[in-house]
């Protein structure tokens, strides 16, 4: 075990014998993991923000010209509380021509009653369902809505599109992808800086080959050195991540958009630095051999 | 101690070493000696299994190096320790960590490393270097500090490439003296050389004469019957 730690010592001081190679290497890790990191961000806000505009199924519930407008507000404080719902817009009628007349083209406006507005109160939900059966959920929701008192109408329509879509089918099967893809190039950068390295003491390992250095015992400090160029590469690519995301984070955040920008999820964060890590000490241990 | 028995080896169509048989008791001194090609490097390099047996037999320090499997190599280096011409040692570490090196794969504690370095540092007149870094010494005192790395593991055979190539008349005569330091302490020694004067300063040493490959002269009996005839040797 003493030995063990001494080599794993030597693993880290060996980093100083050919600082030039090492730190090049640094620089690559810490470069791949920002760019991997950098495509999960961007998939993952892309992921979340289709997930909140564009909910898969959305209720548009009307309700009797009659209706008490105090009931109709009680009622709108019990729809946001719904499951799976992800917005909730309301209109008076008042509102409803205004927001109808926003839609409609100059001039025509002058048509509509200004003061005395023919449309009801009207509510707009969004839902992001659970997984599972949607269409029995819709029903079930449109029931339940429909079970809500003086509603007159309730129509539901699946919001989501082809490409948004095609979008979440695209992310969920991304991330895994992007996780090998940095894990292959990383083997890449990595194993080469452990061969030159190999090249470079190559006297000394045929000086410790000769006087009965047994395998582990010459590869034990190759395999640490791999492993701290992996986390800490990782490290720095995580931490130049966060940078970036700090000072981009409110570039869509102004009206209408309102989107702030989130970091990764901190699995996915974690991974990023567990995976060069592993495959630094992978790769260390494939040149090694070979 | 040392058997070998119609050992031969090639490098493609060229022959290296053509059918070699010796043996060694423990204890013993061979100069083997021969011209530039003579095959005096194959027969070494074989010893320490740095290259595979692929025809005949060697046994060394009670290893098969035929059969034997890659992993059992470093324990069959544990037993025997070799000097070259080139010294082989590493410039950018002191003399004391050049010469701990190779105790410190066989996981010895720091102690005993310290003891025992010191001690042979100190017998080869090395001690007031031990912290100058290697590149940084003279011809003669790099190859002490490679014969310390070999001694300090107290090796049952230690073999010798050519170790006063590059040294002058003077210094060659004191490394010559310290490996007849070593074999008097029981270390069996094989020092390959192709200096005529070197083997008549040694007249008592045994020694084996190689040419294109082949044991040619032996001034001991056994060798050149061994050679021969390995099974007459044997009755």
């Amino acid at each position: 075990m003493r030995v063990f730690f001494k080599l794993i010592r030597q693993g880290f001081r060996d980093i100083a014998l050919h600082p030039w190679a090492q730190l090049m290497t640094l620089l690559a890790v810490s470069f791949i993991t920002f760019l991997a990191g950098l495509m999960l961000l961007c998939v993952s806000n892309l992921d979340t923000e289709l997930k909140v505009t564009r909910g898969e199924v959305a209720f548009q519930v009307y309700w009797n010209e009659k209706a008490s407008p105090k009931k109709v507000k009680e009622s709108w404080k019990t729809l946001q509380k719904m499951d799976g719902v992800v917005e909730v817009l309301t209109y008076t009628p008042e509102e409803a021509l205004k927001d109808l007349g926003s839609t409609l083209p100059k001039g025509s406006k002058g048509m509509l009653l200004a003061d005395n507005s023919p449309l009801p109160y009207t509510a707009v939900l969004k839902f992001s369902p659970r997984k599972g059966d949607v269409a029995e959920w819709q029903s079930k929701t449109q029931a339940a809505l429909e079970r809500i008192p003086d509603v007159k109408t309730v129509r539901s329509s699946n919001l989501k599109d082809d490409v948004s879509r095609a979008w979440q089918e695209l992310s969920d099967s991304i991330t895994m992808p992007v996780l090998v893809f940095l894990a292959v190039i990383l083997s890449i950068a990595v194993g080469n800086t452990m061969k030159f390295s190999l090249i470079s003491r190559k006297d000394e390992i045929e000086i410790l080959k000769l006087v009965g250095a047994k395998n582990w015992y010459i590869r034990t400090p190759l395999l640490v050195g791999g492993a701290l160029l992996g986390s800490v590469g990782g490290i720095l690519g995580v931490a130049g991540l966060y940078t970036a995301w700090w000072n981009l984070k409110d570039t869509f955040n102004f009206a209408p958009l309102h989107w702030e920008l989130h970091f990764l999820p901190v699995d996915q964060a974690l991974l990023l630095i567990v995976i060069p890590m592993v495959v630094g000490s992978i790769s260390s241990w494939v040149a090694v051999r070979s | 101690m040392l058997n070998v028995t119609n050992l031969s080896h090639n490098f493609g169509s060229y022959w290296a070493l053509k059918n070699c048989s010796f043996s060694l008791k423990k204890g013993e001194f061979l100069l083997l000696t021969g011209s530039s090609g003579a095959g005096k490097t194959t027969l070494l390099r074989l010893l320490y299994a740095s290259l595979p047996v692929m025809r005949g037999k060697v046994n060394v320090a009670g290893y098969d190096l035929k059969n034997l499997p890659a992993r059992q190599i470093p324990n069959l280096r544990r037993s025997v320790s070799v000097v070259f011409q080139d010294f082989k040692i590493l410039p950018y570490r002191t003399v004391y960590q050049n010469v701990a090196m190779a105790l410190e794969v066989r996981g010895l504690n720091q102690i005993h490393i310290d003891r025992r370095v010191r001690a042979v540092v100190r017998g080869l007149g090395l001690e007031p270097r031990i912290n100058t870094l290697c590149g940084e010494l003279s011809g003669g005192e790099q190859q002490r500090v490679a014969v310390a790395r070999s001694v300090v593991v107290n090796p049952k055979i230690l073999l010798a490439d050519e170790p006063t190539g590059n040294l002058d008349e003077e210094l060659a005569a004191r490394m010559m003296g310290i490996f007849k330091q070593f074999h008097m302490h029981g270390t069996t020694v094989v020092l390959a050389t192709h200096s005529s004067e070197l083997v008549r300063m040694h007249p008592e040493a045994r020694q084996l004469r190689l040419e294109h490959g082949k044991i040619v002269a032996a001034n001991w009996r056994g060798a050149q019957i061994f050679s021969e005839k390995i099974k007459e040797v044997h009755s």
